[in-house]
């Protein structure tokens, strides 16, 4: 059957679907009201940080994996994921925790070697999945949950934020896993401002690993078996607009 | 256009507290959501599975559009902003309710005797990934094209050709599966 022809057949199948006779819209008013003032709420929570940072900050301290992957085509430099990789990877993140991932978009995806890394969002939270041919889709997830709730980077006190609102990198949460190999894999995700474009996380004696940036966020992850030092935001000249010391990062444990 | 009564579109409007309901606004709206509704309503019945959710994600959708209706009667695809805008309603409201039923709804069972593939390719419609039911509800259902399509669902347009081809690669291998079953049975 031709791509036509199906859809065509597709299309007549759920031709015997109608709306209910009396179905009538919802008074909207006070919904969509209600819809303004949540975002009116996030803003100012999310603009906080942001404004005040060359790097806002978004840390998903990932882990898991059950085998014990070496990582060995990891590289510090990501590539672009072909299209049919990241579909192929998206469907296999979202069957395998679709509670989490579901209802969030695909905001950015990077080639790390073997590995494809995506990142779904939808502006106030995030979630993360590492594929590979040696891993089951891995969710990095907050805690508790798949997805990083950005709210909880507000100022007035979500989780992980630094004491002064001038800080220039902030958590928003500290992902925990159940996994057994949960610390095998490291995985950053950071809020930036539109004048951000480069952001390097230099960790012990290594290549400093580049973020893949998007959608108002930059997303890395390496193998875990080095502590990251410092996260460095560059603008499109290459100039030094943030460097900040992991070691100033305070969490919040909750 | 001269609204009656009994049009839809002003039990719509007469629902909608607060807004501009004069002739013209309510009319380009009411254009818009009897022309499109049910068309709507499938789409996002094909990417949430659930009737009743599909139905309530139609209605929050066409309620923000007569609510934003300035901006969205200049839109070049008005048809595909109201679509947008349910299945992210749809999956928000799933999202938040964590939970998404395995099975499928009686609707997708055939009835006795119906022979009829369209049971079945509604049955196999539904059991898609979630990404490739969206993708089929843009592009086959609300005829979108391959850049409305990405646009609408946040993806690059080669994402939306793989999933496409995936999703309908996947439905021809079972419907050909389901002729040979139905061959088999009546040689038998």
């Amino acid at each position: 059957m031709h791509d036509d022809d199906l859809g065509r057949a597709i299309r007549r199948a759920f031709s015997r679907f109608e709306m209910s006779a009396e179905s009538t819209l919802p008074a909207v008013g006070r919904r969509a009201g209600a819809g303004s003032t949540r975002r009116a709420r996030w803003l100012p929570r999310l603009a906080a940080p942001v404004v005040a940072l060359a790097a806002g900050a978004a840390v998903l301290a990932a882990t898991l994996l059950p085998a014990q992957p070496a990582f060995a085509s990891w590289s510090a430099n990501p590539s672009t994921a072909n299209p049919s990789a990241v579909a192929v990877a998206e469907d296999d993140c979202v069957s395998a925790d679709p509670d989490h991932l579901g209802g969030l978009r695909l905001v950015g995806s990077e080639r790390r070697g073997d590995y494809t890394m995506l990142l779904f969002g939808d502006g106030t939270a995030y979630g993360l999945c590492l594929t590979g041919p040696d891993i089951q889709p891995l969710v990095l997830a907050g805690p508790g949950t798949g997805a990083i709730d950005a709210g909880a980077s507000s100022p007035e006190g979500g989780h992980g934020t630094r004491g002064d609102q001038t800080s220039s990198v902030m958590f928003i949460a500290q992902p925990g896993s159940d996994a057994p190999i949960a610390e095998q894999v490291q995985a950053w995700v950071i809020g930036v401002t539109p004048d951000v474009a480069r952001v390097t996380i230099e960790r012990d004696g290594a290549e400093p690993t580049v973020a893949t940036l998007g959608d108002g966020v930059a997303f890395a992850w390496w193998p875990a078996d080095m502590n990251a030092l410092t996260v460095t935001a560059y603008d499109t000249e290459g100039l030094e607009l943030q460097r900040v010391p992991v070691s100033e990062m305070t969490l919040t444990e909750h | 256009m001269q609204l009656t009564e009994t049009h839809p579109a002003q039990l719509i409007a007469d629902q909608l507290e607060g807004f501009d309901q004069t002739p013209a606004r309510a009319g380009s709206f009411a254009d818009l959501y009897g022309r499109s509704r049910n068309d709507v309503y499938r789409a996002v019945l094909v990417a949430v599975r659930d009737p009743h959710r599909a139905e309530d994600a139609v209605q929050e959708g066409f309620a923000r559009a007569y609510a934003d209706w300035d901006r969205v009667k200049v839109h070049p695809n008005p048809v595909g902003w109201v679509a947008r805008v349910a299945l992210n309603h749809a999956t928000s409201v799933w999202r938040r309710l964590r939970r998404e039923s395995t099975e499928l709804p009686p609707a997708a069972v055939a009835p006795e005797g119906e022979r009829s593939i369209d049971p079945l390719l509604i049955r196999a419609v539904w059991s898609l990934p979630i990404r490739q039911r969206q993708v089929v509800a843009m592009r086959i259902l609300l005829d979108q094209s391959i850049e409305q399509t990405a646009h609408a669902l946040g993806m690059a347009p080669g994402t939306v050709r793989a999933h496409l081809h995936r999703a309908l690669s996947t439905l021809r291998t079972r419907l050909e599966g389901a002729d040979h079953h139905r061959e088999d049975i009546h040689h038998a």
